[in-house]
């Protein structure tokens, strides 16, 4: 055993607050993996995707539930974005033959998850998200690359009043400062 | 005066207070009808000659009425009290007068207008032209001028948000809340906007019936309606202040403004509207008319004075007269004979009418060459010498269509001979916006909702909604002609056509007269339109006076360009919250919470904060602390955190040949588990950024970017990825927030780590040498990586861990380097560091220098193509006398040398001619213990042990400095490669 231990910190302290009906809480010890899809091999791809997940891959701006809180993005032609927020993350050896089709890179530390619900959720999304959240134009299990607070942001529904906001996790207080004043200022 | 059987009165009863005066009114009143029940006629001064003025009209348009609302650092000049919704505790007071609102000692400007007319500040006080700033404009401005700001930072919040929809519909009158009902019904997304606090537009102001109940009752049947849909979201006051490009629109909400106690919210919110399309039924607002001494207190729009009759219940006096030159003018006589008012007469400029009534008297043919009553209307004459005692005037000039928002989208106004009125013109539907109603040009009620309907069924189907089919609504028939009689004149007795500005019809004359023909001159000339009402009531009756003079039709004059904000915003809503610490979002280091702990003091890079140096107790200057930092790196170990470097992580079959084009030096041989310097060219040839990429597999680099430049070379990267080489297998993404980075500097760096890596890693320089990387694992298996570079010069490295456990690492560093003295330096010392040891930063790639200005000409690759490679081979950049960077040191050791300093040659004059190239990083060096710089000179690499001068012309400043190596410490290498 190494004398030596490190301690894994969130990045917003667990942060978990309800403010005028709506719930924001940091998502603690997500894995998020970056899965590029090697250029002419979007074929071979799918496939293996097919064979590990036993699902079809996501269109883009689409998401596929793998899992219970476990999750994958399509945010480009070439580009996914594995997200496992439960305590259940996917085995080595499933990494590893995802791994043998996509370049992945790993980008937990990157990002800082708040998950925001509640009846007054798209009422405090609109001080800040430019994106059209209604239902018919961004629907349940959609996500979106866009920028708030002049921070790029994923956003992702997850039900019609629940979202989940990936940020730079540098810039998560920044962020987290910015969606508490929403919910304030409703 | 109020209407006692009115039902406001029985309403919660509103106690504000006016110029200090405690006043009653009661809910769902204004500012101004409160003020008019109050029986308050002088509510304000004019602008320049400090006339008396009361209130004009019943909206936005008012030109009058501006008041200071709020208290201290609250208050908000030049507000139009006609729409202020009245609250408990509301605090109003007059602007623009010195003494009393009633009894203004500027007034005596007044008895001078004759000779004030427009241009006569720039024409008068020109000699002597110093004066001008410091005495005449600061004296003109205090005393004409609006209200005053509190000069106290804005302590109100304001927000902002976006909001998106099918359609836009602008104005809840008649023909918004039809448009509003057809499309809903059809389906898609309505957002509802009125910049009243009460949904109904004029209706509220009008004596009507529609289907068979009075109009406002029908209003209020109609939003009743709506608001049980899902798809429609009303928003009252709310202003939709401009149209701009692709369907979007800026529009201001008074969240907060009519509340008491806003219980810490928004005072307003400035929305960003999305939408796919626009109906305009933002109606249309009255002229006045141009006559003799137009602009007393008690002279009114006439359709105001409706407003203030039916919704409000209140009145300015008991003896009233219309004046007007349309039908309109007789409905206001009706209104206010319905409510008890005296109508003395109603004077019509037409010929040839048959009065509408004969409850009143009528003066056809005729007009007021008059008026009398300096606080207040006494009485008006008559062309024909009669004259009527009166306390309140009602005047219509005629109605005009609200089409500054289709200005703002570049449509240009079309002339409606008929109705007199710049309409929109046709082509508008292009730009995805449909006037309805009087914003169309359509006036009488029963003509308007049938075109009402007409047109949103068209427009429902053109875009494929779902059309219901349309309910037939009956209403009152109305009827509306307008007569060109706009202005009369007699003698020299002034007559106002613009009120806010004081802009009268000699003042347009003058301009005439003195050659300003295009209605653009004119607006600047006379200032008629400007200000906050941007002439809404006055700009067509300054075009009829302008077309006379020119002899040219009013429609060949146009309009002057409509431009946003059609209200006035704050700037405090326009900035938002985006002020103080929310001005911009801020990144911290991994290691931010720790370096907090341990007293850090921080410094803004770009919109990180980062340690700059670490204050220890008994150091009193910024210097010490630095020093030491510096020492105590190279005598045995310092901690730095470096994640703020970019760090860009690159994989693909083409990844080699993808860095063998963007930096200037090959990269497609680097070994797997090495790390390489890279300088990268732009496309001129000018250094754009350099840094380090390592190498962990065939297809996978993780390249390293200074901090500043660190978004620009990954968007640069893309530029190349995407239109460069798009059939290459190339793939990038950040990780630059991913991974924590320290840099571990100092001859007992290799010993400190040792103690972190998990065995059996072995850091022996055998085994790990300068340039070496790895992927390992630390701390009993945190997966890590391991960079051997040095940006200090000392053995060092370079240790990333995933981000989460940046702040334990930092942490578990200093404890395990406790036997070393281990200690946490800042960007200060790393700054100096590199300085001793001539590394190029950010001062030296300033976007002015190539690689042969660095040294570094060898280091383009002639094997391959790369990015800027030709460029750099420009004769200039490569001349025998181009500047070279150099190290510099004092002559004289004690002397401090400055950043930005010029070198002169020794004994030439310190002018630009001589100027031989300048210093770019300066520092002051604890090892050696006097200042040393890095710079640019000419023929440098030939010049070492020469003297010049530093001449730092800002600080006249001259220092003997002698040409050295860059390299101050260890020019071998010796200690990093150790």
């Amino acid at each position: 055993m190494h004398k030596l231990k490190l301690q894994k910190e969130s990045f917003l302290g667990g942060f978990s607050k309800t403010i005028n009906n709506v719930s924001v809480k940091e998502i603690i010890d997500h894995r998020i993996t970056s899965l590029a899809i090697p250029l002419t091999s979007e074929k071979k791809c799918a496939s293996e995707f097919k064979k590990i997940f036993k699902k079809l891959m996501p269109e883009i701006e689409k998401s596929l539930s793998i899992s219970q809180g476990n999750v994958i993005f399509r945010l480009a032609s070439d580009l996914l974005f594995l997200c496992e927020n439960s305590n259940k993350k996917l085995s080595k050896a499933t990494f590893d033959l995802l791994k043998r089709s996509f370049y992945s890179t790993d980008q937990s530390g990157g990002w800082c998850c708040l998950q925001v619900s509640g009846n007054n959720v798209l009422n405090m999304l609109e001080r800040i998200c430019p994106l059209d959240l209604a239902e018919e134009r961004f629907k349940t299990l959609d996500v979106r690359r866009t920028s708030m607070e002049h921070l790029g942001v994923i956003i992702f529904k997850k039900s019609p009043k629940e979202f989940l906001l990936y940020s730079a996790s540098s810039s998560s207080k920044s962020f987290l400062h910015a969606v508490e004043t929403s919910c304030k200022n409703l | 005066m109020r209407n006692i059987r009115h039902p406001i009165v029985r309403g919660k009863k509103i106690t504000f207070t006016f110029n200090g005066k405690r006043m009653r009114g009661f809910q769902g009143d204004t500012l101004a009808s409160a003020l008019i029940a109050n029986n308050v006629k002088v509510v304000g001064r004019s602008f320049k000659y400090h006339r008396p003025r009361g209130i004009f009209s019943a909206g936005s348009e008012e030109p009058n009425a501006l008041v200071e609302i709020g208290r201290g650092a609250y208050q908000e000049p030049n507000t139009k009290a006609t729409t202020v919704e009245l609250f408990d505790g509301l605090v109003a007071n007059s602007q623009n007068y010195r003494g009393t609102v009633n009894f203004d000692l500027m007034a005596i400007i007044g008895l001078f207008s004759r000779f004030l007319g427009a241009g006569f500040y720039y024409k008068t006080f020109m000699w002597p032209k110093s004066f001008w700033e410091k005495i005449y404009e600061p004296a003109i401005r205090s005393s004409a001028g609006l209200g005053r700001l509190s000069m106290k930072p804005d302590p109100s919040r304001y927000d902002k948000g976006f909001l998106h929809c099918d359609f836009l519909i602008v104005g809840s009158g008649v023909s918004g809340l039809i448009a509003a009902e057809q499309i809903a019904n059809s389906g898609a997304r309505v957002l509802f906007l009125e910049e009243d606090f009460k949904t109904g537009g004029r209706l509220n102001s009008e004596d009507l019936i529609i289907n068979q109940i009075p109009c406002s009752e029908w209003a209020e049947k109609c939003v009743t309606r709506l608001k049980k849909l899902e798809n429609v979201r009303i928003l009252t006051r709310t202003s939709l202040y401009g149209s701009f490009d692709h369907g979007i629109y800026g529009a201001l909400e008074k969240k907060t403004d009519h509340l008491s106690k806003n219980q810490d919210k928004p005072r307003q919110i400035l929305w960003k509207i999305y939408a796919k399309h626009c109906v305009l039924a933002s109606g249309a607002v009255e002229r006045s008319i141009v006559f003799p001494n137009n602009d007393r207190p008690g002279i009114m729009l006439s359709g105001a004075v409706r407003t203030y009759a039916n919704r409000f219940g209140s009145s300015f006096g008991k003896t009233a007269a219309v004046f007007t030159n349309n039908d309109d003018g007789w409905k206001t006589a009706n209104d206010l004979s319905n409510i008890g008012v005296k109508v003395v007469g109603v004077i019509d400029t037409r010929k040839n009418i048959k009065p509408p009534s004969d409850k009143y008297p009528s003066y056809t043919n005729n007009s007021i060459v008059d008026t009398f009553g300096r606080k207040g209307i006494t009485r008006i004459k008559l062309k024909t010498g009669k004259i009527l005692k009166i306390d309140l005037l009602a005047v219509s000039g005629g109605w005009g269509s609200n089409v500054h928002l289709t200005c703002h989208k570049g449509d240009k106004p079309r002339w409606d001979e008929n109705l007199l009125n710049f309409a929109p013109s046709k082509d508008i539907g292009k730009q995805n916006i449909t006037p309805v109603g009087a914003a169309k040009g359509i006036f009488a009620l029963d003509k308007l909702i049938v075109d009402t309907q007409k047109t949103i069924s068209k427009l429902i189907k053109d875009l494929g909604y779902k059309l219901s089919p349309t309910i037939p609504i009956t209403s009152s028939k109305e009827k509306y002609s307008c007569a060109p009689d706009w202005y009369f004149s007699f003698g020299k007795k002034s007559a106002w056509v613009d009120l806010q500005n004081d802009v009268t019809k000699k003042d347009i004359e003058l301009s005439f007269k003195e050659g300003f023909r295009s209605v653009e001159h004119l607006k600047r000339y006379t200032t008629l339109g400007m200000a906050t009402d941007q002439g809404k009531t006055s700009n067509v009756l300054g075009l009829a006076i302008m077309s006379d003079l020119e002899k040219k039709h009013i429609s060949e004059l146009g309009t002057t360009v409509f431009r946003p904000p059609y209200v006035p915003v704050a700037i405090g809503a326009l900035a938002g919250r985006s002020r103080g610490k929310d001005f911009k979002p801020i990144r911290l280091t991994p290691s931010h919470n720790f370096a907090q702990k341990l007293g850090a003091v921080f410094v803004e890079a770009g919109n990180w904060l980062r340690a700059q140096w670490f204050p220890k107790e008994g150091e009193r200057t910024w210097r010490e602390s630095v020093d030491r930092e510096v020492l105590q790196t190279r005598r045995s170990v310092g901690i730095c955190d470096v994640t703020t470097l970019g760090k860009i992580d690159i994989q693909g079959r083409d990844a080699a040949e993808f860095l063998n084009m963007v930096y200037a030096n090959a990269f497609a041989k680097l070994p797997i588990n090495k790390v390489r310097y890279g300088l990268m060219l732009r496309e001129d040839g000018i250094s754009y950024d350099d840094g380090t990429t390592a190498r962990f597999s065939e297809t996978h680099f993780v390249m390293t970017t200074t901090t500043a430049n660190a978004v620009l070379v990954y968007r640069n990267l893309e530029f190349v990825r995407q239109c460069l080489m798009p059939d290459h297998d190339i793939h990038l993404i950040s990780t630059t927030d991913s991974w924590a980075q320290f840099a571990v500097a100092g001859p007992n760096s290799r010993k400190l780590l040792q103690k972190v890596v998990d065995k059996p890693k072995d850091l022996s320089n055998e085994k790990f040498p300068f340039m070496a990387c790895t992927e390992l694992t630390i701390c009993g298996g945190v997966s890590a990586r391991l960079f051997r570079i040095s940006f200090s010069g000392e053995l060092a490295y370079e240790i990333a861990v995933p981000t989460q456990y940046g702040n334990s690492l930092f942490k578990t560093l200093l404890v395990a380097g406790k036997e070393f003295n281990a200690i946490p330096y800042g960007t200060e010392a790393l700054g100096v560091m590199r300085i001793e040891k001539g590394h190029a930063a950010g001062n030296e790639l300033n976007g002015q220098t190539t690689a042969q200005n660095l040294g570094m000409s060898k280091l383009i690759s002639k094997k391959s193509d790369c990015i800027g490679n030709k460029l750099s081979e420009r004769p200039e950049f490569n001349k025998s006398d181009i500047k070279i960077m150099m190290g510099f040191q004092p002559t004289n050791k004690s002397q401090s040398i400055e950043a930005g300093s010029h070198l002169i040659k020794m004994g030439a004059k310190p002018v630009l001619e001589n100027d031989e190239g300048w210093l770019s990083s300066v520092a002051f060096s604890p090892i050696l213990g006097h200042s040393i710089a890095l710079g640019f000179i000419k023929r440098g690499d030939l010049r070492l042990g020469e003297k010049v001068l530093a001449v730092n012309p800002l600080k006249n400043k001259k220092v003997e400095v002698e040409i050295v190596s860059p390299h101050f410490i260890d020019p071998e290498g010796v200690k990093l490669r150790a």
